[in-house]
């Protein structure tokens, strides 16, 4: 049972904070009608396991295509981009590792424009999942711990026993997670809507000791709720501007 | 009971210590300065030393003579004006603000600048910032923000007082309360109408016909893209602008003057570059709205620049509606054609072109991109465009 409330626990999350939307929010619903997704970048320590990659593209597509857009696979982008690439001589510096800016921006601006041609899209998406470390407050019960979100008690209901977290304040800690971002942008490369979200903590704490979960943790079916969760803004500014036109039918109907 | 008199009493008295005179003269009436004068006068030039070495800052000799001109017209009709020097700096960015510091710096930003359609509007804007200056409005606005902290900390203490409770003291007294930041832009308010009126009768002692002033407001009211979109600078610290707007078309009625200076012309011509550089800043920013203003602005002038025609290519991309891409290939053809070394431009149409599926003109213009630019960083890209343009259909 500790070890079904630990991860239980563990995968509970925050709402998504910022401003998602750059530009005003009709300006994205009037112009954006096809999207290309770009490859998701993995810059995870230990890496993602290539299934919920996959299953991550169809979640986007899905949702996506659910607001009414035109997704173009990550794998058209990604042909396109390496053969542009490959003309350039190559975007990364072999050696170094770094990207020579010149040549990656100019391989970005012409992808972009292979894609409009090809496929007629009006922004690129662009995501990648990164870990790093975020702080928490650490709150206990009897031996169980686990980090809160926020500060303040937390009553939780687990088989019908109702548990109260108490925070402890003076003991703010550090945990890895997982982050997923996501951006779309204009063909000037402008950021139209951005999202980041916790997707998960890779790791646990048992009394004073971490454990690592395992990529299967991490990345369990049950995560890609994250990804709706970011595109919920887009998807209530698309559902507004839908509703709207239904109150205001055209002339014609 | 007598402890708590005493105790109220010291308040009071520390309270009378602390206010300080808000009946503040302009510049030039002879006034000692005071050491709270004096620190913010400091402080003010170590942030005249960095805005005068950011790299947002237009250094455009022929734009800083002429924008320093109108300056000192209007600031010669102003009272209480001092020997001091006055500064005028551009900042490019493309948001509508300007300020002015306590030591006679005045800040505009490109995005205002480029709004504005006239030199009597800019002398309205001048006015409007000099007179912030002149009238030291820095220093009355810092005491009062002093004062109304010190009303607040005695509330508190006397609160606690009669009541034994010094959870009042650190509500009341609390520095970052929001009631206290509305009395802040209520002060504010008053300042900005002052510093209006100053402002008004300091551009029309200079000759510049007065009815112009309040498009000022108006152009700021246009601001589309700002309006949905936090914009760290924009002017909505003042009063709202329609109020101001309203507040302006009252002093023209009084002002009952039919005539004087606009210099439309004098200024489209000195700003031309700025609103270029603005337009591609707001495209920056996928302003659509705000870059078409600046477009259609550019051109409208007598003869539109090829780089007027560029960015109306650049904007029909941005646009992105179906007519889109045959739009923006016209509009790069004319750019092209105005302007034969504008790399740009035929890089731009030769892109156009081949989306259309024009293939020989896209070949041809995407060659003589390259011979304009050999060095550009797309160079191989563009190659191979060519090649694949003029290989014979399968």
């Amino acid at each position: 049972m500790k070890a079904t409330l630990a991860l239980l626990l563990a995968i509970a999350g925050p709402a998504m904070a910022g401003d998602v939307f750059q530009v005003p929010e009709e300006q994205v619903v009037a112009s954006v009608h096809v999207v290309a997704l770009a490859p998701l970048r993995d810059l995870t320590k230990d890496g993602a396991p290539s299934a919920a990659l996959v299953r991550w593209e169809a979640v986007l597509t899905e949702e996506l295509t659910a607001l009414g857009l035109k997704v173009v696979p990550s794998t058209e982008f990604a042909r396109v981009w390496g053969a542009l690439a490959s003309e350039l001589g190559g975007v990364w510096d072999p050696v170094t590792g770094k990207a020579d800016a010149k040549k990656l921006k100019a391989a970005r601006q012409h992808t972009f424009g292979e894609l409009q041609r090809l496929h007629g899209i009006d922004a690129v998406i662009d995501w990648h999942i990164v870990e790093s470390h975020t702080s928490r407050l650490w709150s206990e019960w009897h031996t169980f711990g686990k980090q809160v979100w926020k500060a303040g008690d937390e009553t939780l209901q687990l088989g019908g026993a109702p548990l109260v977290l108490r925070a402890n304040q003076e003991r703010p800690t550090r945990v890895l997670v997982v982050d997923l971002s996501l951006f779309l942008s204009d063909r000037n490369d402008v950021t139209l809507y951005q999202g980041t979200l916790e997707v998960a903590w890779t790791e646990v704490r048992h009394g004073a000791r971490r454990e690592r979960r395992p990529a299967a943790e991490v990345f369990a079916p049950d995560r890609d709720v994250r990804i709706r969760a970011m595109l919920k803004p887009l998807r209530e500014a698309f559902d507004a501007a839908a509703g709207k036109a239904k109150a205001e039918p055209s002339a014609g109907s | 009971m007598r402890s708590r008199w005493l105790l109220a009493g010291a308040l009071l008295a520390a309270f009378l210590e602390a206010c300080q005179s808000t009946e503040i003269g302009p510049l030039g009436a002879g006034e000692t300065r005071a050491p709270d004068e004096l620190a913010l006068w400091d402080e003010s030039k170590e942030w005249d030393e960095r805005v005068s070495k950011s790299e947002a800052r237009v250094d455009e000799p022929a734009l800083q003579a002429y924008l320093e001109g109108v300056a000192g017209k209007v600031y010669a009709g102003m009272p209480g004006r001092t020997a001091d020097e006055i500064r005028i700096h551009v900042m490019r960015t493309p948001f509508l603000n300007a300020s002015a510091s306590p030591t006679g710096t005045v800040i505009l930003h490109s995005g205002l600048l480029a709004r504005l359609e006239d030199e009597a509007e800019l002398a309205t804007l001048l006015g409007h910032e000099l007179a912030h200056f002149v009238s030291r409005h820095s220093l009355r606005e810092k005491r009062m923000r002093e004062n109304a902290l010190a009303k607040r900390r005695l509330a508190g203490g006397l609160l606690s007082i009669a009541l034994m409770n010094p959870i009042f003291m650190e509500i009341v007294g609390s520095e970052q309360s929001e009631s206290l930041e509305r009395q802040l832009r209520g002060y504010s308010r008053e300042l900005e109408r002052e510093a209006d009126l100053a402002g008004f009768e300091a551009m029309r002692a200079a000759g510049y016909d007065v009815r112009r002033s309040v498009r000022l407001f108006e152009a700021v009211l246009i601001d589309d893209d700002g309006a949905k979109v936090p914009d760290p600078y924009y002017w909505a610290d003042h009063p709202s602008m329609e109020e101001r707007a309203a507040h302006y078309r009252e002093l023209i009625s009084a002002a009952s003057s039919s005539g004087g200076e606009v210099g439309s012309e004098r200024y489209a011509a000195h700003v031309e570059k700025l609103i270029e550089a603005n337009v591609r800043d707001d495209l920056g920013l996928a302003r659509v709205r705000s870059s078409k203003a600046g477009v259609e602005r550019l051109l409208a002038r007598p003869e539109p620049s090829a780089e007027a025609y560029f960015l109306l290519g650049d904007w029909h991309r941005l646009a992105g509606d179906a007519s889109s891409p045959a739009l923006a290939a016209e509009a790069y053809a004319k750019a092209a054609r105005l302007d034969p070394k504008h790399a740009a431009a035929a890089r731009a149409n030769g892109l156009a072109l081949r989306g259309l599926g024009q293939n020989a003109a896209a070949a041809a213009e995407l060659s003589r991109a390259i011979a304009l630019d050999p060095e550009a960083a797309d160079r191989p890209i563009l190659e191979a465009f060519v090649r694949e343009l003029e290989a014979p259909a399968p």
